[in-house]
């Protein structure tokens, strides 16, 4: 019952289970991964471009990148891993072609524009939230890209110190190291922003 | 002091959850640790704003990347034909250009024993000049060479030019000297003359240099140089007081003593 038409996939498969099939040219599997994982990966590349229109691109180049070079896929690692190491790679890229930063902001305050809408619970607290908002995305827009991955991917997306690992190909004792690192230069960044908004004296 | 405040930094780090007392106790008293631990706060409420943040559904429908998907592979397919065809391409013009580099080596060096004829064959300005090394000796008392002492490392090969001929030139004897006969008729007086006198030959005598300039005046109009004996060394013929040097066909690098197919061939 659970194939309702023809060519429909049967979803208890794994993630490596329908690589292989699609991988074949199985266009359900196909499907089927891309509905697993779209919201995964767009959630990280919003986090990195904070525009959903770019978002969605980004989405669409992932994914027919990772069909394409569905070949390619070891299945030593996982494939969701597989797949966020093209989105990030693919958000480096989009990072260096475009100095959008303060195009990001503006739409941020765009952004901050439609939030304010009659059902948001409080204006105070909201206008709090965006400014937090603000001062976290300015800050994290200063840093290097590797940097911002990983206060993505750690601090935002809360993965796990060994999924980053494998996703940046790396060990997890480097990935910890990174973190640290990373942190230290966000907290450099964010401090003086948050001093202006008065979170900190 | 400093040990505690390294100790709060790397506990700030470590992600912890709660602050230990000794450490809350080295808080009160350290402005430094206190800017610390303030920043740290304030990061974290950003964080937790941040995590909060409401993030869009990602609307993009499954037709448009299968679309694209589609219009690349399409798009794509051609390369894999071209692929190996540009490889075997590629091997083609690596083996044709390696053929063409050795060719030229093969050319300038005949095989030992070559006949002349072979030699004329393979060297089309060859084909101008007079046939026959052999009839060259029997009617060598019209002209007489000398060239003794000519080195036969310093004749031009090949195709030899003038300067070749100066230099071999100078050392013929006073009382011979290279009569410039008329220039070569046309063809069809030849043939025509030959028609009317059977006994004319056919072939010119393979001695008669034509066209030969006035010996020390090198700018004089060309003449071709008959062929000379086949012979490895060059020819003393005592009753005419000719020498014939040896000469080859081929670089000057190609040059061996000693090799059957020196002749005098070429065109000036």
């Amino acid at each position: 019952m659970d194939n309702l038409y023809a060519g429909a996939v049967d979803r208890t498969l794994t993630d490596e289970q329908l690589a292989a099939k699609a991988r074949e040219g199985d266009t359900a599997a196909m499907e089927e991964l891309y509905l697993r994982y779209r919201q995964p990966v767009f959630r990280i590349v919003y986090r990195s471009t904070r525009n959903t229109d770019e978002a969605e691109d980004i989405v669409q180049d992932v994914f027919l990148k990772a069909f394409e070079r569905l070949h390619t896929f070891r299945e030593q690692s996982r494939f969701s891993t597989w797949l966020m190491r093209i989105a990030l790679n693919l958000c480096t890229d989009r990072a260096r072609m475009r100095q959008r930063r303060q195009e990001l902001l503006e739409r941020e305050a765009e952004h901050k524009l439609a939030w304010s809408h009659p059902s948001a619970p409080d204006p105070m607290e909201t206008a709090q939230q965006n400014a937090f908002h603000e001062a976290f995305y300015a800050a994290l827009y200063q840093l290097p890209e590797h940097h911002r991955q990983l206060i993505i991917l750690r601090d935002l997306e809360e993965m796990d110190y060994e999924s980053i690992a494998q996703i940046l190909g790396t060990s997890v004792g480097a990935v910890k190291l990174r973190v640290m690192r990373a942190r230290r230069a966000f907290k450099t960044k964010l401090e003086p922003l948050l001093r202006a908004i008065g979170e900190i004296e | 002091m400093k040990h505690l405040c390294r100790e709060l930094e790397r506990h700030l780090e470590s992600e912890a959850e709660h602050l230990p007392d000794a450490l809350r106790a080295h808080l009160a008293g350290c402005v430094k640790c206190q800017r610390a631990w303030r920043l740290h706060r304030a990061y974290q409420r950003t964080l937790h704003a941040a995590r909060s943040e409401p993030m869009p559904a990602c609307e993009l429908p499954w037709s448009r990347v299968q679309a694209q998907l589609a219009a690349r592979t399409v798009s794509r397919r051609p390369l894999v034909w071209v692929r190996p065809a540009l490889g075997w391409g590629m091997a083609v013009a690596v083996v044709l250009a390696i053929g063409a580099a050795l060719l030229p080596w093969g050319n300038q060096q005949p095989l030992q024993g070559e006949t002349l004829a072979q030699a004329q064959r393979s060297e089309p300005r060859v084909a101008s000049a007079p046939p026959k090394a052999d009839t060259t000796r029997d009617a060598a008392g019209a002209v007489s060479i000398e060239a003794q002492g000519v080195a036969p490392a310093s004749i031009e090969l090949c195709v030899p030019d003038a300067r070749v001929v100066a230099q071999a030139t100078p050392r013929m004897c006073d009382s011979v000297r290279l009569q410039s006969p008329a220039p070569d008729p046309p063809p069809t007086d030849a043939y025509a003359a030959r028609l009317r006198n059977p006994e004319v030959p056919a072939r010119r005598p393979a001695d008669a240099v034509v066209g030969a300039p006035a010996f020390g005046s090198v700018s004089e109009p060309p003449f071709t140089v008959a062929s000379l004996p086949l012979t490895p060394f060059g020819v003393n013929d005592s009753a005419t007081g000719v020498e014939y040097l040896p000469i080859s066909y081929g670089s000057l690098s190609s040059y061996r003593e000693g090799s059957s197919n020196e002749a005098i061939i070429g065109s000036f």
